[in-house]
């Protein structure tokens, strides 16, 4: 289960890399959205994904865009932690 | 650093004079060790930051006062780097302070109210500071509550808060008449409220990120240094992640501000010399507000005289508004923050959201982080295209307007509500037309691949969205100085018809 999400948050953000022309590498804090790499309707795709796929409530007062700014963060979000 | 930015190139050693070698040589020069090293010295500090600020001093973008602002915050930084963060708090309250506004109308507005209010001093400048201090704490008010929710639904819901106030304020003062007490009282809330809503938004967001930050540094981006206009680059959470924290990467960060600045010149002293001095002076092409005056009084031009004006223009704004933004990221930069681009190839761009987001990547993620987040985290999750589509329909429409409304909502007061708002039906067209564009893009808009051939990769996608937006230019005004009739006129007589 946990290489499951792992994978599965580590190929979305990929796929989405490639998407835009960028290399799919990307070390597990850095920065993704806010840097510029991917841009906001990356951003949609991957919380459409995050809620169908993890059943992450993005109606939570508490949820803010800025957690799925990088892979350890997302990982965070969705209940795991960062591969050491 | 990012993907978007230049990518630094290993410095080859100099071998006579070779322009683009030396242009390499610039360019690479933040991630040369020597170089590196070097404007980490007392010496090299000094230099950098002298040669920073005679770059800024060539861009008429920048005011001398606002200039002189950011000279005090960025040599008092250098000279006491471990007290960084409050130098630029300190200096930001400052510069709040006594410049608070965002036009200089509303100066005027400032000054006869204050004049007829008559109390404590006779000096505007005094009463700005004294008004200043009395917003300032009422934002501490507002950052205490959000840290510990004594008010939940004000801390629940911050922005939207400060809206709903906003508006009832200005609604005082739309139906107090002027020199009352209520409506001198509710005149200076909106106009220290219209000039800060966006940056007091960002605050607040940031009050509960961890490490929190402490609320002298958060007061001190009520106006930034760095604040030129009433878009804000961001907020303090945002720019405590690219925060340098050692001597190399200060000094890394400082050099890519420099080499910004610089860009920022170039760009706009070249498009001075290209278009000013030969494409208008020389070659007597008519300049572009004009011809919509000229054409919508009845003269007639040829269509491709309309079209190469459109044109010329939307260039020149592009290389006007791109030379603004990169000389205030620049100072952000030189402040130690190492954020990326305001404005990245937006001529490159090959979809008309993709242009959206590179041409004002600090406006476009200020209507996001407002508007389209909020709107797409709560509705229709069942119907994702049109979840997709009334979210940016909130952000690229709504919000568009919004933050010019607010921008403007001292006005209202003076110039009553008709008057205020019938110079928006321009740019009325404009958000609807911007805001049809991005949906399209979004949701249907294919995103051109290396194998479809260079004309269908490189020539024709630019084409359509350089095209639309240069077309669109011609309602991106809430003025009212040339009213919409006539760009109205203007726009259908680029298809002949007059």
């Amino acid at each position: 289960m946990h290489l499951d999400k792992t994978h599965a948050v580590r190929a979305a953000l990929s796929d989405l890399l490639i998407e835009r022309g960028q290399s799919p590498d990307f070390g597990d804090t850095e920065s993704l959205f806010d840097s510029g790499r991917l841009d906001s309707l990356a951003a949609v795709k991957l919380l459409m994904m995050l809620e169908s796929e993890f059943s992450i409530d993005l109606g939570d007062p508490d949820f803010e865009v800025a957690r799925i700014d990088s892979f350890a963060a997302i990982l965070d979000l969705v209940g795991e932690s960062a591969p050491a | 650093m990012t993907s978007l930015d230049l990518p630094a190139r290993d410095p080859r050693p100099l071998a006579g004079f070779n322009p683009l070698r030396l242009r390499e040589l610039w360019l690479g020069m933040d991630s040369n060790g020597r170089v590196l090293q070097w404007v980490q010295s007392r010496t090299g500090i000094a230099v950098l930051h002298a040669a920073f600020l005679l770059f800024m001093a060539l861009l008429p973008v920048v005011r001398t006062k606002h200039l002189a602002i950011i000279a005090v915050a960025l040599v008092l930084s250098a000279l006491l780097p471990g007290r960084r963060a409050l130098v630029l708090a300190g200096v930001g309250g400052l510069y709040f302070l006594l410049r608070p506004f965002k036009s200089e109308v509303h100066y005027q507005y400032f000054g006869e109210i204050w004049r007829e209010a008559g109390v404590l001093t006779g000096s505007a400048q005094a009463g700005m500071v004294l008004c200043g201090a009395g917003f300032v704490a009422v934002v501490l008010l507002l950052i205490e509550n959000q840290r510990r929710r004594h008010l939940t639904v004000l801390a629940e819901r911050p922005v939207v808060s400060l809206l709903v106030a906003g508006v009832a304020l200005t609604a005082v003062t739309l139906m107090v008449p002027r020199g009352d007490a209520l409506f001198t009282l509710a005149w200076l809330a909106v106009a220290y409220v219209s000039a800060t809503f966006f940056f007091i938004g960002y605050i607040l967001m940031g009050v509960r990120q961890k490490p929190a930050l402490a609320n002298t540094t958060l007061l001190g981006y009520v106006r930034p240094v760095w604040a030129e206009s009433i878009v804000p680059i961001k907020g303090p959470g945002y720019l405590s992640k690219f925060e340098a924290h050692d001597a190399e990467a200060i000094a890394m960060t400082r050099l890519k501000g420099l080499k910004l600045v610089v860009w920022a010149v170039i760009l706009f002293w070249g498009g001075d010399l290209v278009f000013g001095e030969i494409v208008h002076a020389r070659l007597g092409l008519p300049t572009f507000e004009p011809l919509i005056v000229s054409v919508a009084a009845g003269e007639v031009h040829s269509v491709a005289l309309n079209w190469l004006v459109v044109a010329v223009h939307f260039l020149e704004k592009v290389l006007k508004v791109g030379a603004s933004v990169h000389a205030f990221v620049a100072v952000v930069r030189m402040a130690g923050f190492a954020i990326p681009r305001g404005m990245v190839r937006p001529l490159a761009s090959r979809t008309i959201s993709e242009y959206w987001g590179r041409y004002l990547f600090y406006f476009k993620e200020l209507l996001s982080d407002f508007f389209f987040f909020p709107t797409f985290q709560r509705c229709f999750k069942k119907h994702p295209r049109l979840r997709i589509a009334f979210a940016t329909f909130m952000a690229a429409f709504v919000g568009n307007i919004l933050f010019d409304v607010i921008s403007k909502a001292p006005d209202f007061g003076f110039e009553g509500w008709a008057a205020t708002i019938e110079n928006f039906q321009s740019y009325t067209v404009y958000a609807g037309a911007l805001t049809l564009g991005i949906i399209w893009s979004q949701l249907y808009q294919a995103q051109p691949r290396p194998e479809d051939g260079v004309f269908r990769y490189h020539v024709a996608p630019r084409v359509v969205v350089l095209g639309f937006f240069a077309v669109l230019q011609i309602f991106d005004d809430s003025s009212g100085v040339v009213p919409f009739s006539d760009r109205f006129t203007f726009f259908v007589s680029l298809f002949g018809v007059n």
